[in-house]
């Protein structure tokens, strides 16, 4: 309780940013969880939904609400639709049922256990000591002009980059558009 | 216990109280609005073809006996006890789980994109500032087109889990079209962040409501722009002339044909919140938010309580007057085709905008003043009336087809060479 | 973080509002499948086949176009905010950006792919009424002949 009363000194709403990080990260882990049980390939992208849309959350909590509508726009609305797309042109039966080979489900967990171990090193080897909370961004109006300057001044290579790499991608949708004319 | 209660006080800022004050106030509004927008549909409906419309329910109920009539407004409220007494089946060759998300996404989607319109303005509290919106989120108005894009998946969901050709085909119409319109639409966005210097929802109705001549509502200086956004506003709503998804001679219901009852009306619910939605974005970006002329600035940025109540008032009355509008076009205008459909957006409203982006960026580079915006929006409108047919042009595709045996059929030519 | 909170509180209102509509209706309402009721509604017609149709490839092709314009449209936010304060090298610096995604768009545009009806249905169509009119005559000489009168007496009109 003291610790607690000392939490709200130093930050008002403190006391319910716990909460509400583990309501979000609940729902990000628990339906990343439902993806890799479920069999049924349409349920698994929807599931996918809400592991974007908690991990968005989570990036809102930390002040990054621009970052929080990028992975919003791109990634559950852009990306995924495409994959949605995809997986019902491609499978042939609506309820197409996966099923996984023991050989498979080593694999898997060999690769999920080596990717647990790789975050984890580079948990403990971070600047933020002992799992602490992460450092929110400091939250202030100017948040999207940051990023701009920024993509402007020290990130415009990339920023031009990927100008070049979006043109590529539309002359090969333009050409893949192109096949299906017959 | 006393820490709790400090604890409690500590989180109930006066911002926080006004958010949630806010939120339970529209919320509300907004769902009992919804019923009221269906009987409104239906007047306006009945108006323009010229019949009387529903006037039989008041309020009554069968339990009393009343003479007044009221307009027929007991209609809402009958309509919704209809609707939760209806049988609820679900078919069982359906996908039982997406089957039930697929409305509460719809739902979810449609009610949360609204949080960042600023319905009352700022208000003067003590020595602080509050800001009357369900929430103040500093990305402002490019958050309604995150939560917009995931809005997609109430249609996509339903279509699929209802494992019905007519729900799958809608579905898929309905997605490609809200894809294709949201492209303009956020370009359209883009431009009026670039006009104003910020996405803040706040300083956009601020700006446009600080009077004078150089800042007046973005409409006298882009009424393009402003006409390109209302239709995706429309499409984003699968809204008649664009309500592909649903048209009814073809797919029946499109992607909510096998629902029924209470899920059914969910997705009604959805089509409307997001009328509102789209009316209260555009109101805000275009018509000034919670301003009540243009030029004369009347309305102060900051105020008391009843400042707040004023700015809601006139708020509401645009976003309802725009409602009133998408319900005119719907029942004046004939559906699209969905090749005119695709045309409509990708061939003309796009371009349309990157140009306008472009002439928006020159404008706001050499600081012309604002009246510029009007000039280039002119110059796109009548360029693309002249410009737009020297372009290359996909194939004819509205050729009448030969129907052999039809007294329309073009024989003339066939019977000369036979 | 308390815009964050006053969103959850939002949409547990909104997830509430579902959840109890749903669940109070699921008490009150009546519940009487029948055989008929519960066949895939096909305007009473008896189905045929799965409802997995294949579908065309050119709604994949719009969702990748939208895919491509997004990312696009989310990169030039922060470029259109501090355009007002950094005027000279917004221009400088976000002008190629912009140009390529013209050049782009005029290249779609040029190759025809923004098309949703695209070039093959234009080609067949003379085909297409000819075969009928061939079709016709095999068929049904006395049709063709009526429309040929026909035909001959509208020019006469005209």
């Amino acid at each position: 309780m003291i610790v607690l009363a000392q939490q709200v000194a130093s930050h008002p709403l403190s006391p319910m940013q716990p909460l509400l990080f583990y309501v979000f990260a609940a729902l990000t882990v628990g339906s990343a969880w439902a993806i890799v049980l479920s069999q049924n390939i349409i349920r698994m992208a929807v599931y996918l939904l809400t592991t974007l849309a908690g991990v968005a959350a989570i990036y809102f909590m930390l002040n990054a609400e621009f970052l929080a509508a990028i992975q919003l726009i791109v990634y559950a609305g852009g990306t995924l639709i495409l994959i949605v797309f995809g997986v019902m042109l491609t499978s042939k039966n609506p309820f197409m049922q996966l099923v996984t080979s023991p050989l498979e489900r080593a694999l898997g967990l060999f690769i999920a256990a080596s990717v647990a171990v790789m975050a984890m090193v580079a948990l403990l080897n971070s600047p933020v000591p002992g799992g602490a909370a992460a450092p929110a961004a400091p939250a202030g109006h100017d948040h999207v002009a940051r990023i701009g300057r920024a993509l402007l001044s020290d990130y415009l290579v990339p920023f031009e980059l990927a100008a070049v790499l979006l043109l590529v991608v539309m002359v090969a949708a333009a050409y893949m558009a192109r096949r299906t004319q017959r | 216990m006393q820490d709790i209660i400090s604890c409690l006080q500590s989180i109930a800022t006066p911002q926080l109280i006004a958010h949630v004050i806010v939120i339970m106030v529209i919320a509300n509004l907004m769902l009992g609005g919804c019923a009221y927008l269906i009987l409104l549909e239906r007047k306006v409906a009945a108006w323009t073809q010229d019949r009387i419309g529903p006037n039989r329910v008041n309020f009554s109920f069968g339990l009393v006996s009343l003479k007044s009539k009221h307009f027929g407004l007991g209609q809402a409220l009958v309509d919704g006890v209809k609707l939760l007494v209806k049988e609820d089946y679900d078919p069982p060759q359906v996908d039982k789980i997406l089957f039930y998300l697929a409305p509460v996404f719809a739902v979810g989607t449609a009610l949360v994109g609204w949080a960042i319109i600023p319905w009352g303005g700022l208000m003067q509290w003590g020595d602080q500032t509050l800001v009357i919106a369900a929430a103040d989120i500093n990305i402002g108005i490019i958050y309604p087109l995150a939560i917009g894009s995931l809005a997609v998946y109430g249609v996509v969901v339903g279509g699929y889990a209802s494992t019905n050709k007519y729900s799958f085909l809608g579905a898929l119409r309905a997605t490609a079209q809200m894809l294709s319109y949201e492209i303009p639409m956020s370009l359209c966005v883009l431009i009026i962040i670039l006009m104003s210097g910020t996405p803040r929802a706040e300083d956009i109705a601020v700006l446009q409501a600080a009077g004078g001549l150089h800042h007046s509502w973005n409409i006298l200086f882009q009424p393009l722009l402003a006409v390109i956004f209302f239709t995706c506003v429309l499409a984003e709503c699968n809204r008649a002339p664009f309500d592909l998804a649903e048209s009814e001679q073809e797919l029946v219901g499109g992607y909510h044909t096998e629902y029924s009852s209470m899920k059914w009306a969910l997705f009604f619910l959805g089509e409307y919140m997001h009328m509102i939605t789209g009316s209260a974005m555009f109101a805000l970006l275009f018509l000034g938010g919670w301003d009540l002329l243009p030029f004369l600035g009347a309305l102060p940025a900051v105020g008391g309580i009843g400042l707040v109540l004023l700015k809601f008032a006139i708020f509401a009355g645009k976003v309802f007057f725009l409602l009133f509008v998408m319900m005119w076009i719907r029942w004046s205008l004939p559906r699209f085709r969905f090749d005119q459909l695709m045309r409509l957006a990708w061939r003309s409203l796009i371009p349309m905008t990157l140009i306008l982006l472009l002439a928006s960026g020159v404008i706001v580079y050499l600081r012309l003043s604002p009246w510029y915006f009007l000039l280039a929006n002119i110059a796109v409108f009548v360029g693309g009336l002249f410009v737009g047919p020297l372009l290359p042009q996909g194939p004819p595709v509205n050729r009448r087809v030969p129907l052999a045996g039809s007294r329309f059929s073009p024989l003339v030519e066939v019977a000369a060479k036979g | 973080m308390e815009q964050l909170l006053s969103l959850s509180i939002f949409l547990a209102f909104g997830l509430g509002f579902v959840f109890f509509s749903l669940i109070v209706g699921r008490l009150v309402r009546p519940s009487l499948p029948g055989r008929e009721k519960n066949s895939v509604y096909e305007c009473g017609e008896p189905t045929i086949g799965s409802s997995w149709v294949q579908f065309d490839l050119r709604f994949y092709i719009v969702a990748l176009f939208y895919l491509v314009f997004d990312v696009e449209v989310a990169l030039i936010y922060p470029w259109a905010v501090i355009f007002r304060d950094f005027p000279t090298e917004a221009v400088i610096l976000g002008a190629p950006f912009v140009g390529l995604i013209i050049v782009g768009f005029a290249y779609e545009w040029q190759t025809g792919s923004l098309d949703w009806v695209r070039s093959a249905v234009n080609t067949s169509l003379r085909a297409t009424r000819d075969n009928s009119m061939a079709h016709l005559a095999r068929r049904d000489p006395e049709i063709l002949q009526d429309q040929r009168a026909r035909a001959g007496a509208d020019t006469g009109q005209s």
